[in-house]
């Protein structure tokens, strides 16, 4: 007991409060900045690190990696436009919002459920992390392939109205992630002769393109005009009461769940977590509005989102498995301090390895504490005028869209995708399954091609290994159920009317 | 609103259509996942057509194929073709000139009060809010292309 | 007036929704393709006392060809500092990812051969992937400068492992059971798929190879949950790993504690396969002689540097310094053995 406490007490010196403190605005700073990843931000920093002790570097980057996937929302909120691809189911529930004159709300229960999102997996990281991480090596071939095709059941639930249009717009997406250099044969394919196809078409382009371009041409389609005082007047922010640090216990616990299980999936991260939360979410609501500027939708994205971070973090310290790319950059850090991950960072190093888990704690308070003071502010953003405020997105996309790898190439696609997002959307077809198929069609492939390698090249033998395989079998189940849950909540309804 | 289903079905079933040819050229391995995913994609295009093709006709209210007026498409356009050359000019003018310069053009077409006083503004306003941002990049360790300019 | 101060002040917010301080790094993280200005008289070379006398520019742009964070980019931000003082000059890091490296090295060899920018770089876009003649480049279109480092790769098992007790037994289950014996790697056509394919196909042996496209971190947890036999890994990546049992040195006998024990192919009675992954320093084609000699001359110097060796003793920094000759027949060889087996790819 007197060991635990004087972690915590480690944790709470000066120096490590001040480095969570930094660690925590910087990293809102990189997240809310679309193109700045959080893997960017950390890998740029770790030179400032090298002089610190081990623990106040851990605790330095760490609040950076915590802080960046709230800071993604809030651009994702106010101008949709999200900070990270993780902050990309945020904007589908965040900005409807918004435009409903709910941006304060809508930022508070963003920092309140990513606050309970990472205090869980912190919890998690703390006490279970041995255990926990061996189920990472459970996740053979077959469990990533079922895994991706669960992710793909979402869409239909997210295009329950329209579900050959919602299909249609997910295998777009899988084809476009086929474009690069294929994970079988390591060989170049659908690039039409381009070095720049090579590389593959890139998320943040895409996302940017098909979410925050569109939408600056959605705003700006009509000519702006002069802002009413009534419209101005309209926008106040909502009270906080002591209720809304705790609205949706039920939400912010089993979305946490769905982060940490997620997080702790290698090749997963963040973007899968929140899409797969937000699609639970969509079968216990009561909220007619959900998906369509609920505040629960934000509840579930987020604490989602944030949990992962501790469930990346799992097989990261434990193993020396990065969950995702984030993680990795951790790792090096890592490794430059000294420090081996494995078992022995919670036995020989546990000096090093607990204050920086109880740190962890302390940024996660932080980072809410930003968030919900900040929140008046930030939701300012939409009192601007909206000739301005357009012209800033734009200029933020292309900013973000290049910084992202150095490519004004990327800048292009960007604008490609922002042209053919507004056209989709103008002829009613929902983009969010380009955003998904893109995300997990690599997973899938890879999944899939793996598996069919090991099994002498037979499809029927992949499909019947999977029977004998207990994770390939739940998330069948659950594939099952996210696919025709929508349609039996309709028949209900129906019959309820 | 089904007439323009069948059109974007055809649309998309052709880009479909294009990578299962294109996946031809490929080693089987490389080739199994795209031409599996392509053939459910011209699968369901095919089915939007049908569907949406069996309706139109019984449909009361005949929309245009294309739901924009002229002036939408013209700001559209205008506005496509403004970014198209704005990003052209990133790395040939400078990043930081280019920007501003294009941001303030966008600011003020779309200005609604056209007199000299919120020109002035908005050409204040893009010139700190272009240099803060990009300041703010820089420190963040990003470089950016310097053409001519900036 | 209230409305133009209105409007600055939401601008400023959104501003502030983006930043609220600004700080931290300062070096560079990601550049286009145009090239610095190589005007200006810098620092003497000779800085570092090599007898060559060339003009470095102020400012070396060294493209890294991976994304910022990734192992390539971590080696090169760590002797950063040490180099730019033996070189007289800033280092500015570009890093350019994509396609194994492959965009960021074809976007190098397009700049300005002044001596001002420089390649970083793993042999997977310098010699693997112009090997299998989809690049707009070829390897000569590269100089070798100095190499960095050179990790020896290895076939590793789970330590849970109780069939390959050895490198002998897994030899002979090859042998005994033609395809049967899988190993992951981190994806075909990389060095790590060529470390053990290039002496199987040459012995007539057969193996499955199975591409874990997520890289090693990847491969590992396939391997300890036995999903697939083996992984091919080096060196650096496996230090401090005590669940993973290296079983045969693909490349050059270690002399690292822990490593030293392990069997080289040659040992195994097979002569002439050695696949390291080396870092190191590349120009383009058309550079004036005189740079390279400098530039492996301050990296030379860096690496002989007490105050690097300390640091990099410290953090774990293994380099194996070769200067531009040994280098560039290292380069050429392992070009040579790629490319039967990245043909039968194709």
């Amino acid at each position: 007991m007197t060991e635990i406490l004087g972690y915590i007490a480690t944790a709470f010196s000066p120096e490590n409060l001040v480095f969570a403190l930094v660690g925590t605005i910087l990293g809102i700073i990189v997240g809310a900045l679309p193109g700045f990843t959080p893997t960017m931000g950390i890998a740029v920093l770790i030179p400032v690190t090298y002089t610190i002790s081990p623990t106040s570097a851990l605790v330095f980057l760490g609040a950076i990696y915590c802080g960046s996937m709230f800071g993604g929302s809030i651009s994702a909120i106010l101008i949709n436009t999200p900070g990270t691809s993780a902050a990309a189911a945020t904007a589908m529930d965040g900005y409807a919002m918004t435009l409903k004159g709910k941006a304060h709300e809508a930022l508070v229960e963003s920092a309140m459920s990513s606050f309970w999102g990472g205090i869980v997996s912190v919890i998690a990281l703390l006490f279970l992390a041995p255990p926990l991480a061996r189920f990472a090596f459970q996740f053979g071939p077959q469990e990533r392939f079922m895994m991706a095709l669960f992710g793909l059941t979402i869409i239909a639930s997210l295009t329950a109205k329209s579900v050959i249009k919602g299909l249609m717009m997910g295998c777009v997406g899988l084809v476009l992630a086929c474009i690069g250099i294929d994970p079988v044969q390591g060989s170049v394919r659908f690039t039409f002769g381009s070095t720049f196809l090579m590389g593959g078409i890139q998320m943040i382009p895409v996302v940017i393109g098909l979410f925050s371009m569109s939408q600056v041409f959605t705003s700006l389609k009509d000519p702006v005009e002069v802002a009413s005082k009534e419209s101005l007047v309209q926008y106040k922010s909502s009270k906080m009461t002591l209720k809304d640090i705790f609205k949706y216990p039920k939400i912010y616990w089993w979305s946490s769940v769905i982060g940490l299980i997620v997080g702790i999936i290698p090749g997963t991260g963040g973007d899968v977590a929140s899409y797969v939360a937000h699609n639970t979410g969509h079968m216990f609501t009561k909220d007619p509005d959900y998906g369509n500027g609920s505040r629960e939708g934000v509840a579930w994205c987020e604490a989602a989102n944030n949990a992962v971070t501790g469930g990346t973090l799992i097989p990261t310290l434990t193993l020396g498995v990065p969950g995702n790319a984030t993680t990795a950059v951790l790792l090096s850090a890592l490794t430059i301090q000294g420090l081996t991950p494995g078992y022995g960072l919670f036995t020989t190093e546990k000096e090093i390895t607990y204050p920086f888990i109880c740190a962890l704690f302390i940024a996660n308070v932080m980072m809410a504490a930003i968030g919900i003071l900040g929140a008046k502010y930030f939701a300012r953003v939409t009192l601007a005028p909206k000739n301005i405020l357009n012209a800033f997105v734009l200029f933020l996309s292309v900013i973000g869209t290049y910084a992202i790898r150095g490519s004004v190439s990327d800048v292009f696609l960007m604008l490609v995708f922002g042209v053919i997002g507004y056209l989709l959307k103008l002829y009613k077809y929902n983009v969010v399954p380009i955003v998904l198929g893109l995300i997990l069609g690599p997973i899938a492939e890879a999944g899939l091609s793996q598996a069919l390698l090991l099994n002498g090249n037979s499809m029927v033998a992949v499909f019947a290994s999977m029977t004998t395989r207990p994770i390939c079998i739940v998330l069948f189940l659950c594939m099952v159920i996210s696919v025709s849950y929508p349609y039996i909540s309709q028949y209900q309804n129906k019959k309820k009317d | 609103m089904n007439k323009r289903n069948f059109i974007t079905g055809i649309v998309v079933l052709a880009f479909f259509a294009l990578f299962y040819v294109y996946s031809g050229q490929l080693q089987p391995a490389a080739a199994l996942w795209p031409r599996i995913i392509c053939m459910a994609g011209m699968v369901l295009s095919a089915a939007n057509i049908v569907i949406s093709g069996v309706k139109w006709k019984q449909e009361q209210s005949q929309t245009a194929v294309f739901p924009l007026n002229p002036g939408q498409i013209k700001r559209g356009l205008m506005l496509t073709a403004l970014t198209a050359i704005w990003i052209f000019l990133l790395s040939r003018v400078g990043f930081l000139v280019s920007s501003m310069v294009f941001t303030a053009i966008i600011i003020l077409i779309f200005e609604p009060v056209k007199d000299k006083k919120h020109y002035i503004r908005d050409i204040v306003v893009t010139v700190i809010f272009s240099v803060l941002l990009f300041a703010m990049f820089s420190l963040l360790g990003i470089r950016f292309p310097r053409g001519i300019l900036i | 007036m209230k409305k133009f101060i209105s409007s600055a002040l939401s601008a400023a917010l959104i501003f502030s929704l983006a930043a609220c301080s600004a700080g931290g790094g300062s070096d560079a993280t990601s550049s286009s393709g145009t090239s610095s200005t190589s005007a200006g008289a810098g620092t003497s070379a000779s800085a570092s006392g090599t007898a060559a006398q060339v003009e470095f520019p102020d400012i070396i742009t060294v493209t890294v060809p991976f994304n910022a964070g990734s192992n390539t980019d971590i080696q090169m931000r760590f002797i950063q500092p040490y180099l730019e003082k033996h070189l007289g000059a800033t280092l500015v890091i570009n890093n350019a990812g994509g396609a194994s490296g492959v965009i960021g090295t074809t976007d190098f060899i397009s700049q300005a051969a002044d001596g001002s920018n420089i390649l970083f770089s793993l042999p997977t876009p310098t010699v693997y992937r112009p090997a299998s003649g989809e690049t707009t480049y070829t390897v000569d279109d590269l100089v070798p400068v100095s190499r960095i480092t050179a990790d020896p790769f290895y076939l590793a098992v789970s330590g849970e492992n109780d069939q390959f007790p050895d490198g002998q037994s897994v030899l002979i289950y090859i042998q005994e059971n033609p395809g049967q014996f899988t190993y992951a790697n981190a994806g075909n056509g990389g060095i790590a798929h060529v470390a053990f394919a290039s002496f199987l196909d040459s012995e007539g042996l057969d193996a499955l190879s199975v591409p874990f496209t997520g890289g090693t971190a990847d491969c590992y947890t396939a391997v300890m949950g036995g999903h697939v036999m083996s992984y091919s890994v080096s060196e650096s990546e496996l230090t401090g790993r005590s669940d993973i049992r290296p079983v045969i040195n693909l490349g050059t006998k270690s002399t690292t504690p822990g490593f030293e024990d392990v069997p080289t192919l040659a040992e195994l009675g097979y002569e002439g396969y050695e696949t390291n992954a080396f870092a190191g320093f590349y120009y383009m084609k058309g550079v004036d002689e005189a740079y390279v000699e400098a530039f492996d001359a301050a990296v030379k110097a860096t690496l002989e540097d007490e105050e690097f060796l300390a640091a990099a003793a410290e953090s774990n920094f293994m380099h194996r310094y070769a200067g531009h000759e040994e280098f560039a027949e290292q380069v050429k060889n392992a070009a040579e053995l790629a490319v039967p087996i990245l043909e039968a790819l194709q």
